[in-house]
């Protein structure tokens, strides 16, 4: 049967619970919802001290801190529960950060309301590392097919950092400038900004930056995916078709290193993109630049290269030409057809071969191209001509009629402008340039003239039905609507189908209905192993150039895993989508912002030729429209921070967690309205307590049994007398804390001056020491070096095991790594740290106390250091290695007074296997010696190891104490109103004037925890007496507060025995001591002295006394 | 090296986190000041503030808790006298009292550590330039 608990909420009642718990040997886990443990709750401790607690819960071995942690489900009963815990991600690693801040620094998002950045630390709240701020994916990010951060491009060009603007998108698309420009752009139809007013420009934020790139420099830019990274791999992959989604995967491809043939049957590079779009949309110059970075990254193009039965190669010419894989990228070239009489005719021509004859003819040399663009144009500008469709090649192509020279284009569309499927903005484009758009017209037959050309079009009026398939209200013809047009040139531009002249029939590779090539959803693999497609040869609904881009990128990957013969392809990634954020906007954000319009050349100007329609933002335009940005995330995921980070603490790919545990008893202690939802969820009896009490935390913890099997082999107390090596090997290690400490001190100058130590045989310079790779390191020259003293000088500050006021979770980690918080007791740890040798550390700040302060004053900051550094060298040089046994203690109890407190005490002790022993009347003083207290009662001696004082009323109270304090010299044991813990350690106290079961339960936990904690721990700090210094002058005993200091021996054989269960290592009594008999706090008075001297005297350093 | 140095004691508790709340919050301090943590400030003893002394150090500071609130409760009473006994040595040597000083310091208090630390670094330099900047022996 298990022993854990599990404790909901990491409040101050959940503290207490735990360290109760976790003290007295049992296993907890603490969840709490928030990213930090923190004073949320009003409470009686100032926040330093509240802090603190934090810090030991984070550090005690025995608990288990999940933080971002919910409880989602919660099954059994008392004594056996289940329970499983959603642990959302954090993206930073509580094991490296070390809340140097940069990150802070460099994130461009301010989270509205907060003040703050996404990224943040919240002072005096553990874990004290970073968390970010991210309710999921922004709605943009998510919506972009090609997985661009989106927002953090925003983001970053709102913050005017455009170079790093630009770098984040490339890190996704190799086209920025392309899409850009034509990019369909689903992410502004999915910005938030659309409740409000209208979407943030999005698209024209990524052309302005890739605008501004090419400003900085002429020549194209470095690929995003540097090849070097990835060895050269000898398998070798085809992609077929030079477009977006082909040419996306050869250069995500190249990058993995694998060289890479592209092969086009055009005779230009960039498929559809130059072909099917016009230069007004898209300038050439544009694609030739992107298009030159791919190439760059080692892919060849071949151009002007057909495959198929009667191209320049076939399929199987590739495949045998050893090509590992082959990626089908040819697209949809192919126009659909009417199928209605008169299709044959001179002067009908598809919407895409004229663009691409268009194109052709500007871009290559062929005087064919020419040719066969006069030939379309029978009648020069004079040609009448009528566009059939609605999707944005039927406005391309009418556009660029226009830039010919015509004077009438039409547009003919079945449906109304709303079915329309080109974007709003090209249909109004379109208008403005001179187009007419003759909506609900359909054709009904073309007529020819004696030339067999075309010279007019029936056509019919429509009316708009019922919804369709596609959602679309279907038209419906108007019986006898029929009218004639003249027309000299009829496009049709309703649709395109991809070309399969490329295959032979025995390929094997499956051509479905639709007329496209089958694949693998998951695998993008056809039914051909090693042959893949993607793009609009496999997807019927015409695709835009960025979902092409996305479908090339994932089938990259796909190809990639395929020749790395991985068959697993569930990345975490792929298993775990994360949710999309939909926060709560503030009155202030949706507010309206109106939209930066974008500049246009003048309509005059268009006409004149296919210079670019859209002359794209200028620099304070681009940075206003993209503070237009409602922040989603918040966090954009610009990856600034992953950038700056040096300790490589940052995952922004973190996914929520799911932990099962086992546990047998769960302790409430949040809100009540949370708690109150958890509750419903829970089938058996959960402890709840109010969050901000305490004492409550402590009652409750009472209520779980402990069976800690401590060995109860009795051990005569003895001072422990130091093992001295007269063989020290010191090793020195300086931290450079990233840049912290390294930026300022210079830790080479110090190194040298340490190796020139005596002693020190090694010195090293770590980048982390708080990560575990560091601890990992010095561990290891422990046993190469064989080293007996390590000094660390980094940012903790004493080697003493206990958390002060001052301490910071990095310290506590890094003390952990180093194992020296393992407990001697109760889990089985290793005294010696874990470490095959003893081994003695001592720590010294040099980052708060020098690097942080002096920043100004490098010479002397290093100087500072170096004294500090010689100090601790001093100090553990004149240390001891003591023996690490544990302080092995029976466990047991008294209880003294009438209280009813002493009943609920008794049995809360008795069901933990505690011997406890209830004294009602208290007839004789009781003695304190060898670490127990012993009474006289009946002629039998009652002894146990710590005490609680349950009286019915103050007179009875003030009796006992007498009792208690007659027996001792030394300061008298206090109580104090209202407080569990008395003036000495190991007394407990519960105040009749309170609830007597509440107190009485809590006194129990606490009683039971220290009697846990001081077998634990060996207490570093504790006082101890060297006997044969000894003179018996009482002054310790007279001096110390708690009354530590006994009496041990007899006879001329009497000396002072400091009981490190009660001494709390203040030193007075070692400050004291008239013959420097006793050390505390880690040294004698002699020691410190000594120290001093190494320190200001550095020539005389390493002689000691 | 320069052996003008001060010595600043702290206390682990209250004066300690002064200390290090001034390195957390990046306030600069002059560099001279040579910290040195102690348990208590009631671990001081006469004999080691006359060895930072003898050694050279140009004063010595002793930072402890606020009177009221010792993490050990008699602390501050402790240090209280052996700094009287110390500076009554000091005195008879011809050391000016100036130069041995205990002062208190609450929680958390960064700002208030930088300056009563360089307050006293202040007075220390015009005292010893005062006496024809020796720095040793006044």
């Amino acid at each position: 049967m298990n022993q854990g608990v599990l404790i909901i909420g990491g409040s101050e009642a959940g503290i207490q619970s735990a360290l109760d718990l976790a003290d007295a040997g049992v296993n907890v886990h603490m969840i709490e919802s928030s990213p930090f443990l923190g004073k949320k709750h009003h409470s009686r401790l100032p926040s330093h001290l509240y802090h603190t607690r934090m810090l030991e819960a984070a550090r005690h071995p025995g608990i288990t801190l999940w933080t971002n942690t919910d409880l989602d489900k919660i099954d059994g009963m008392a004594g056996n529960y289940q329970v499983r815990l959603r642990k959302n991600p954090r993206y930073v690693d509580l094991n490296k950060c070390t809340a140097c801040g940069d990150c802070i620094e460099v994130c461009p998002v301010t989270v509205p309301l907060q003040g703050r950045k996404a990224i943040y630390i919240k002072d005096n709240n553990e874990p004290g590392c970073a968390a970010i701020d991210k309710f999921g994916k922004a709605p943009c990010t998510d919506a972009c097919p090609g997985g661009i951060h989106v927002q953090g491009y925003v983001a970053l060009v709102a913050a005017g950092r455009f170079q790093e603007a630009i770098d984040l998108i490339k890190e996704a698309i190799p086209f920025p400038g392309i899409c850009g420009r034509i990019c369909t752009h689903p992410c502004e139809i999915a910005c938030r900004r659309n409740e409000v007013d209208s979407p943030v420009s999005i698209r024209l934020l990524k052309r302005f930056v890739s605008d501004w790139e090419r400003r900085q420099s002429k020549k194209p830019p470095e690929p995003a995916l540097k090849k070097s990274k990835n060895k050269k791999s000898a398998k070798k992959v085809a992609v077929i078709g030079a477009g977006p989604a082909g040419m996306t995967a050869a250069g995500f491809l190249a990058g993995k290193g694998y060289p890479v043939t592209v092969y086009d049957k055009l005779p230009v590079i960039g498929g559809m993109l130059a072909v099917g779009i016009p230069a007004y949309r898209l300038p050439r110059d544009v694609i030739a630049r992107e298009y030159e970075t791919i190439r760059k990254q080692g892919v060849d193009i071949r151009l002007n290269t057909s495959i198929g039965t009667q191209g320049d190669y076939s399929m199987e010419d590739l495949l045998s030409k050893k090509y590992e894989a082959v990626c089908l990228t040819v697209g949809a070239h192919k126009s659909l057809s009417l199928g209605i009489p008169g299709e044959k005719l001179k002067g009908v021509v598809q919407g895409i071969d004229l663009l691409k004859t268009v194109s052709l003819s500007q871009q290559t040399n062929d005087p064919a191209w020419q040719k066969s663009l006069e030939t379309l144009l029978p009648r020069g500008p004079k040609t009448r001509a009528a566009v059939l469709g609605g999707g944005n090649t039927a406005m391309d192509v009418s556009r660029t009629l226009r830039r010919l020279g015509l004077s009438e284009v039409k547009i003919l569309y079945r449906r109304t402008r709303d079915e329309m499927p080109a974007l709003a903005e090209e249909i109004n484009d379109t208008e403005n340039e001179g187009v007419q758009i003759q909506l609900l017209t359909a054709p009904k037959s073309i007529t020819g003239n004696k030339k067999s050309c075309v010279s007019g079009l029936e056509c019919l009026r429509m009316k708009l039905g019922a919804p369709d398939r596609s959602g679309r209200r279907r038209p419906i013809p108007v019986q006898g609507s029929e009218y004639h047009i003249d027309l000299d040139l009829l496009v049709i531009a309703i649709g395109q189908e991809p070309d399969f002249g490329f295959m032979s029939n025995d390929t094997g590779i499956v051509i479905g209905k639709d007329r496209r090539i089958q694949v693998n959803a998951e695998s993008f693999m056809t039914s051909c192993s090693g042959i893949f497609a993607a793009g609009d040869v496999v997807t019927r609904d015409g695709m835009s150039a960025i979902e092409a881009i996305g479908m090339g990128k994932k089938m990259a990957r796909e190809v990639d895993l395929f020749l790395k013969g991985e068959k697993n392809r569930n990345t975490p990634e792929k298993l775990f989508r994360p949710p999309v954020s939909d926060r709560e906007m503030t009155p202030e954000e949706l507010t309206p912002i109106p939209k930066i319009q974008v500049p246009v050349l003048p309509l005059e100007k268009r006409m004149q030729g296919f210079d670019e329609v859209e002359t794209g933002y200028s620099r304070d335009e681009a940075v206003k429209e993209a503070k237009r940005c409602l922040e989603c995330g918040p966090c954009s995921e610009c990856m600034a921070c992953v950038r700056v980070c040096k300790a490589d603490a940052l995952n922004h790919n973190q996914t929520v967690r799911i932990v099962n545990l086992n546990v047998a008893t769960v302790i409430c202690a949040d809100d009540p309205e949370i708690a109150f939802q958890y509750l419903s969820k829970a089938p058996g009896d959960i402890i709840s307590i109010p969050p901000d009490d305490p004492v409550m935390g402590s009652a409750a913890a009472s209520r779980v049994r402990t069976n800690l099997a401590f060995e109860t082999v009795m051990q005569h107390p003895r001072n422990l007398v130091a093992e001295s090596i007269s063989d020290l090997r010191i090793g020195v290690y300086i931290c450079r804390c990233g840049d912290d400490m390294g930026g300022v001190i210079r830790t080479e100058t110090l190194q040298n001056r340490i190796l020139g130590h005596a002693d020190v045989v090694h010195g090293d310079i770590l980048p982390y020491a708080c990560r575990m790779d560091a601890a990992t390191k010095i561990k290891q020259d422990i046993s190469d070096h064989r080293l007996n003293r390590v000094v660390l000088a980094a940012c903790s500050c004493c080697s003493s095991g206990q958390v002060c006021f001052s301490c910071t979770f990095q310290r506590v980690r890094c003390k952990e790594n180093l194992g020296m918080y393992q407990p001697v007791q109760g889990t089985g740890g290793n005294p010696n740290h874990g470490l095959s040798l003893p081994v003695n550390f001592e720590f010294v700040n040099i980052r708060e106390q020098c690097a942080l302060v002096h920043k100004d004053n490098p010479g002397l900051a290093t100087e500072k250091a170096d004294i500090l550094i010689n100090g601790a060298i001093s100090q553990i040089r004149q240390s001891t290695i003591e023996p690490s046994e544990p302080l092995i203690r029976e466990r047991s109890v008294m209880i003294l007074g009438k209280g009813r407190a002493s009943k609920i005490c008794l049995e809360a002790l008795n069901d933990s296997g505690i011997n406890t022993a209830r004294l009602l009347d208290i007839s004789s003083s009781i003695d304190h010696s060898n670490g127990y207290y012993t009474m006289n009662r009946n002629g039998h001696t009652v002894k146990s190891l710590s005490i609680i004082v349950t009286p019915r009323d103050e007179p009875e109270a003030d009796q006992i104490m007498a009792r208690l304090n007659s027996g001792n010299s030394g300061h008298d044991v206090v109580y104090q109103t209202g407080q569990m813990e008395t003036t000495r350690p190991g007394i407990f106290f519960c105040d009749p004037g309170l609830e007597p079961d509440l107190t009485g339960r809590a006194v129990a936990a606490r009683c039971r925890a220290w009697m846990g904690r001081i077998q634990s721990y060996p207490k570093k700090v504790s006082g101890k007496v060297d006997p044969r210094r000894c003179r018996m002058c009482y002054t310790c005993l007279g001096i110390c507060k708690t009354g530590a200091p006994r009496v041990m021996g007899r006879g001329f054989d009497r000396y002072m025995w400091i009981d490190p269960a009660i001494c709390t290592g203040c030193g007075a009594c070692a400050a004291n001591c008239p013959s420097n008999a006793i050390c505390a706090g880690g040294s004698t008075d002699m020691q410190l002295e000594i120290m001093i001297q190494d320190m200001l005297s550095p020539g005389r350093a390493g002689r000691g006394e | 090296m320069e052996n003008k140095k001060i010595i600043v004691f702290t206390c682990n508790w209250n004066a300690y986190h002064g200390l290090q709340a001034a390195g957390a919050g990046r306030i600069s301090y002059d560099p001279r000041t040579i910290p040195i943590r102690l348990t208590c400030i009631g671990r001081i003893s006469t004999g080691i503030i006359l060895k930072a002394f003898e050694q050279g150090a140009m004063g010595v500071l002793l930072l402890g808790c606020p009177k009221d609130d010792c993490q050990y409760d008699s602390g501050i009473r402790l240090a209280e006298k052996a700094v009287l006994e110390a500076k009554k040595i000091l005195a008879l040597l011809g050391y000016s009292e100036d130069r041995l000083r205990l002062d208190h310091l609450e929680a958390g208090e960064g700002k208030a550590f930088t300056e009563k630390v360089n307050e006293f670094v202040k007075r220390l330099d015009k005292l010893i330039v005062y006496k024809n900047n020796d720095g040793k022996t006044p």
